[in-house]
This record gives structure tokens, C-alpha cells and sequence, in this order.
């Protein structure tokens, strides 16, 4: 065999046979055996940038192509999105899978913001959707550019479909999903926004577990990646979740440091929603920070920012707050009709958990009042949702607990708050178990 | 305050996509040089890069950090897609060569002579961990033991000696053949 640069470049790409690899080693070795051969070994040197020069052209030039052909695709994207919509979900998927008009970048990219704008509104649409990107992205990938870009393709649509199912509560299907796009994404080009994306997903997740501090720890990789890449309102996007696990790990001051600085990045016209959630998890802080007066400005600016935007959940959730704050102020009218408000619209909007949650702390506000005939109907009335529902039975023997306290008129304070705090876990543990000994 | 995370400042003024590219040119071609990319596959890591770019172009803010920062990801993968190619084929190579039964239990010596000058090549502990694997065909257990370290990390440091020695093989070979055309 004559060793040559070009077939020892075809040695290093793997496109040798087994035969010719054993006979290039051999030879290699034979050279590399003699004592001299260490100093055949070139120093290192860097080459010269400017030699790239030629290859930077070229590849400029087929950018160029790759917008014109992006820009086509995308223009057709939701035209195409809609044409799929007149079938069964199960007939979208065939079509997909065999048809190469959806094989493409943008398509698999507005399924996936697709599926991501309907977020919690239609939980199995958005699911489906997620379920399309996966396989547009497969047929993407047989007829893409580079396997590596196919690759990062296939992560964005598995991660997409990680979090559609994290919103379906199914948590071990979306940490699956979520493997299968970091498994993708090792094999990609590294781009570091992709990354950075599926950290913050994943960071969700562990948020729904209830492990804040994991969840802290992904947001703050992904900032540092959105950091060295300059991307700004990916980086606030992060930070906002950086505040609301904060103040989920009652860690307050970090929270509302984290929300300013959110404020610093992100492009309010883009998603405008941020605002909202950015003002809500701020005036949430004051709150547990006891600082209740400045709560109340800041919850003005959320209440007007959910009535902009009005998401009946965010509403509720102002409400809720509205009526914590009153009630820290010593103001129980209001704090009662407040909360009252909040547990129907939550009972709407079926959120037991946030009912129950409601319910506990308008339960102290009468409590305190002395007012226990109506604990009692408002503990009989959580029994009754809890039993309607598909609730785990822990969770149900708690609220059973709670009702049977009240009907004794055996109540006290400390084991209210000590329900708030079981509820609060119990809605991110299921299983978990009340200790009304605490 | 300190804030906690910086980032570029956007500029205003809308640009073409070539100015947009060139605008990152000095610190891509930088990286590419960096990490020696052959240069007929720096053409290949340059379009990958820049059709993620056209396709994220929406989301990218600041593609003169960005470019050069998904280049250096994109050589950092391809050497080691490399490394981990050549490692293979001469991990699997030289197995095949210490053990094929055509040869003479004479001739399975002196390959096994020419291997360990070879290894020659290396530092010295990767020059005797590879010994003992190759020219004892020893367990990692007691490599582990002989070296001092921990039975896990055999596999890994084995890992890492072979693609060293890959790499060097094929350094050897390419300065070799360079300096025949230099001859000739």
C-alpha cells in the first residue's frame, strides 16, 4: 500500500475498508517504530486565518441559496399546516412520513412553535403537533444538507415533544423524549442556542418534580450559553424561569433579583406575555418577603398586563395574590371576596390543586374572624371537589382530614398552614403523604 | 448592582445576510485555524454553520458571537469524530495484527517489537498502559493494579492513550509522505 495525504484523510474519515485500515496501520506503524520517527512529529503551529479565505467564499455564497430556499419554505409553512388539519391525526402522520413537501427546516419549526404557542390551551393538539415535527424532522433528515444539522433538527422536535408531554403531566414520557433530544443533540453541531433551549426545557421538568434546585442549575448553563452567544431575549426568557423556581425554593431575594434582570434582556414586543409573568412573580416576592404594601403596586401593573392579555388563569392568579396581599394588610373583606373569586375561577379553569390552595388561606382569613360554620362548608365543599376528581387518594385523605378538623371545629392555625404547605407539595409529588403532626 | 450575565448590544440597521456573514469572518477563519482544519473540510464546517445561522436567523441576535462560537463547536466535533475513527481503526488493528493466526509465533514477536517502539511516541504513561494491553493482553484489573489507578478508569485512560496514538500514527505517516514528495 503507497501511504499518501489523501488516503490517510480517507483514514480518518472511516472510508477505508477494514482491509485497507489494518494495512495502513501497518505501515504507519513500521514508520512510527524507527527512533527517528519522533521527530517527524511537525510542531503545532496555527495555521493562517487568511488561508481560509476560499472556503469562507464559498460557503457565503451557498448561504445565500440556503436563505432563498428557507424563505420559500417557510412562506408555505402554515398553508401546509392547515392542509394536514383536514385529516385524523393518525392520517397526518402518514402524510408526513411520506411526503417530502413537509421535509423540511421550517416546516419542522413551525410545528414546533406551533405546538409550543398552544402550550396549555389544547393539551392533546399540542402533543399531536410535537408528535409531527418528530416525524417531518425524520424525513428532514434524510434529505438535509449534514447529518450533524439533521440532527440538531430531530433534538428541537424530540425537545418540543418532551415539553408538550411535560404539560400532559406525563413526566417519565417527557424525560424519555427529552433523552432522545439530548442523545440528537450530542451528535449535532453543538449550536449552542439548541442547547441552551433544551436546558431550559428540561429545566421545566425538573421545575414539575419539584426539584428546584436541579431546575436553577440547567437555567444557569443555559444563561451562560445564551450569554456567550448574545442572545438576549432567550437569556431573559431564561431568567425568568430562574425567578419563578427561585420563589418556588422560597428563595425571594434571588427570585426578584433574577426577574430585574430578566427585565434588562428580553424584547417585551416579542412575547408579551413575559411582562406579566415578570410583574406577577415580582409582586409574589414582596409578598413573601413581607413587604406587602410594595406588593400591592406592583400586582396594579400585573392585574392591567392579564387584562391585556387576557389568559383566564393569569386573572385568577392576580386575583389570588390580590387577596393574600389584603389579608397581610389586615384588610378581610377584601381578602375574603378576593380569594373567594379566585377559588371559583380556579374551579373553572379545574386546577383542584390551586382551589385547595385558595381554600386553605381563605380559610384562615374566616379563622380568624372566628367565622368556623363557614370553615366547615368551605372544607365540606373542597371534600366534595377532591372527590369528583381524579385526585390521588393522599391528597384526598387530606382533604377528608381537613374536613373532619373543621366539622369538630377542631382547627387551628398551625395546622391550616401546615395543609398550604402539604398541598403545595402534593401538587408537584403525587403520592405524597400528610403528616398532620408535621 | 453587578449584573449577573452580560451580552451584546444590538446594533441597529437592518444587514444583508452577506454582511452579516463577513461581519463574523475574522473570528471564524480564526477558529478554523485554531484547530487545523484540513482545508477541504473547513468548507464543510463553514456551510453547516451558516445554514443553522439562516435557519435560526430569527433567533439570532448577535451572529458575531454566535458564528464564530457554533465554528468552534463544529471543528471541536469533527476532531473528535476524527479522533474517535482512528482510534478505533487502530485499536482494532492492532489487535487483529498481534493475534492473526497466519503468522508465525516469530513473526507475532516482531510486530509486537514494532508495536511497542512505536509506542515510543507517547508519554510514558500511556506508553506503558498501552504495553500492558497490547503486548500482555493483560485484564484492566491488573493493569489498574500495575498502574495504580482505579479499575474504571483503565477503559477511559485506554481510550484517550489510543486516540493519542492514533493521532501521532498519522501525523508520522503524513510528515513521512511529505517529505518523499519533497525528495521526489
Amino acid at each position: 500500500m503507497n501511504l499518501s495525504v489523501d488516503l490517510l484523510s480517507r483514514f480518518e474519515r472511516g472510508e477505508l475498508t477494514a482491509e485497507q485500515e489494518r494495512e495502513a496501520v501497518r505501515e504507519l506503524l513500521d514508520l512510527a517504530c524507527v527512533p527517528e520517527a519522533a521527530g517527524l512529529l511537525p510542531p503545532r503551529p496555527a495555521s493562517d486565518p487568511s488561508a481560509f479565505a476560499e472556503p469562507f467564499e464559498r460557503a457565503c455564497g451557498k448561504a445565500e441559496d440556503a436563505l432563498a430556499r428557507r424563505d420559500e419554505a417557510e412562506s408555505r409553512a402554515p398553508a401546509l399546516l392547515a392542509e394536514l388539519a383536514a385529516h385524523s391525526f393518525e392520517q397526518q402522520l402518514t402524510l408526513v412520513r411520506n411526503h417530502r413537501r413537509y421535509a423540511t427546516f421550517a416546516f419542522v419549526h413551525h410545528l414546533c412553535e406551533s405546538s409550543f404557542a398552544v402550550g396549555t390551551a389544547d393539551l392533546r393538539r399540542g402533543e399531536e403537533l410535537a408528535r409531527l415535527a418528530v416525524a417531518a424532522a425524520e424525513q428532514a433528515a434524510a434529505t438535509s444538507l449534514s447529518p450533524r444539522l439533521a440532527r440538531d433538527l430531530e433534538a428541537e422536535a424530540w425537545g418540543q415533544l418532551g415539553n408538550a408531554l411535560r404539560l400532559r403531566f406525563d413526566l417519565r414520557a417527557a424525560a424519555t423524549a427529552f433523552v432522545e433530544a439530548s442523545r440528537r443533540l450530542a451528535e449535532g453541531t453543538g449550536d449552542p442556542l439548541a442547547e441552551a433551549r433544551l436546558l431550559s426545557l428540561r429545566a421545566s421538568l425538573a421545575a414539575d418534580r419539584g426539584d428546584f434546585p436541579a431546575a436553577l442549575t440547567l437555567c444557569h448553563r443555559a444563561a451562560r450559553l445564551q450569554e456567550e452567544a448574545g442572545a438576549r431575549h432567550p437569556l431573559g426568557r431564561t431568567l425568568v424561569q430562574v425567578a419563578a423556581y427561585a420563589a418556588e425554593a422560597q428563595r425571594f431575594a434571588e427570585a426578584f433579583e433574577a426577574a430585574d434582570e430578566a427585565a434588562r434582556w428580553i424584547d417585551f414586543e416579542r412575547e408579551p406575555r413575559l411582562a406579566f409573568a415578570l410583574q406577577h412573580n415580582r409582586a409574589y416576592c414582596l409578598e413573601k418577603l413581607g413587604r406587602p404594601e410594595e406588593a400591592r403596586r406592583e400586582m396594579a401593573t400585573a392585574r392591567r398586563l392579564a387584562e391585556q392579555g387576557r389568559r383566564r388563569s393569569d386573572l385568577a392568579r392576580v386575583t389570588w395574590i390580590e387577596g393574600r396581599i389584603a389579608a397581610d394588610l389586615g384588610e378581610l373583606a377584601a381578602a375574603e371576596r378576593s380569594l373567594r373569586e379566585a377559588a371559583a375561577e380556579f374551579l373553572e379553569l379545574e386546577a383542584p390543586f390551586d382551589v385547595a390552595l385558595v381554600s386553605l388561606e381563605l380559610a384562615l382569613v374566616l379563622l380568624a374572624e372566628g367565622r368556623c360554620s363557614e370553615v366547615r362548608e368551605l372544607a365540606t365543599r373542597m371534600l366534595t371537589i377532591f372527590s369528583s376528581q381524579e385526585i390521588e387518594p393522599e391528597a384526598r385523605a387530606a382533604a377528608q382530614l381537613f374536613q373532619a378538623a373543621a366539622a369538630r371545629e377542631a382547627l387551628d392555625r398551625f395546622f391550616l398552614l401546615r395543609l398550604l404547605s402539604y398541598f403545595e407539595k402534593a401538587r408537584l409529588q403525587p403520592g405524597l403523604r400528610f403528616d398532620p403532626r408535621g | 448592582m453587578e449584573p449577573l450575565y452580560r451580552s451584546a448590544e444590538l446594533e441597529p440597521g437592518a444587514r444583508t445576510l452577506d454582511e452579516e456573514l463577513r461581519r463574523a469572518r475574522r473570528g471564524c477563519l480564526r477558529v478554523l485555524s485554531q484547530f487545523g482544519i484540513p482545508m477541504a473540510d473547513a468548507e464543510d464546517v463553514l456551510q453547516d454553520a451558516f445554514v443553522l445561522y439562516v435557519e435560526r436567523i430569527d433567533q439570532i441576535e448577535s451572529p458575531e458571537r454566535w458564528l464564530p462560537a457554533t465554528v468552534r463547536m463544529l471543528c471541536l466535533r469533527y476532531r473528535r469524530a476524527r479522533r474517535r475513527q482512528v482510534a478505533r481503526a487502530v485499536d482494532s488493528a492492532v489487535v487483529e495484527l498481534l493475534q492473526d493466526p497466519r503468522r508465525s509465533e516469530g513473526e507475532r514477536l516482531a510486530q509486537r517489537q514494532t508495536i511497542d517502539r512505536a509506542f515510543g511516541l507517547l508519554r510514558e504513561r500511556c506508553r506503558q498502559l498501552l504495553a500492558l494491553r497490547y503486548g500482555r493482553e493483560l485484564p484492566a484489573d491488573q493493569i489498574a493494579s500495575r498502574l495504580g489507578c482505579r479499575v474504571t478508569s483503565v477503559n477511559k485512560i485506554a481510550q484517550r492513550c489510543v486516540g493519542d496514538f492514533g493521532e501521532r500514527l498519522v501525523e508520522v505517516g503524513k510528515a513521512h509522505v511529505q517529505r518523499q514528495d519533497g525528495r521526489s
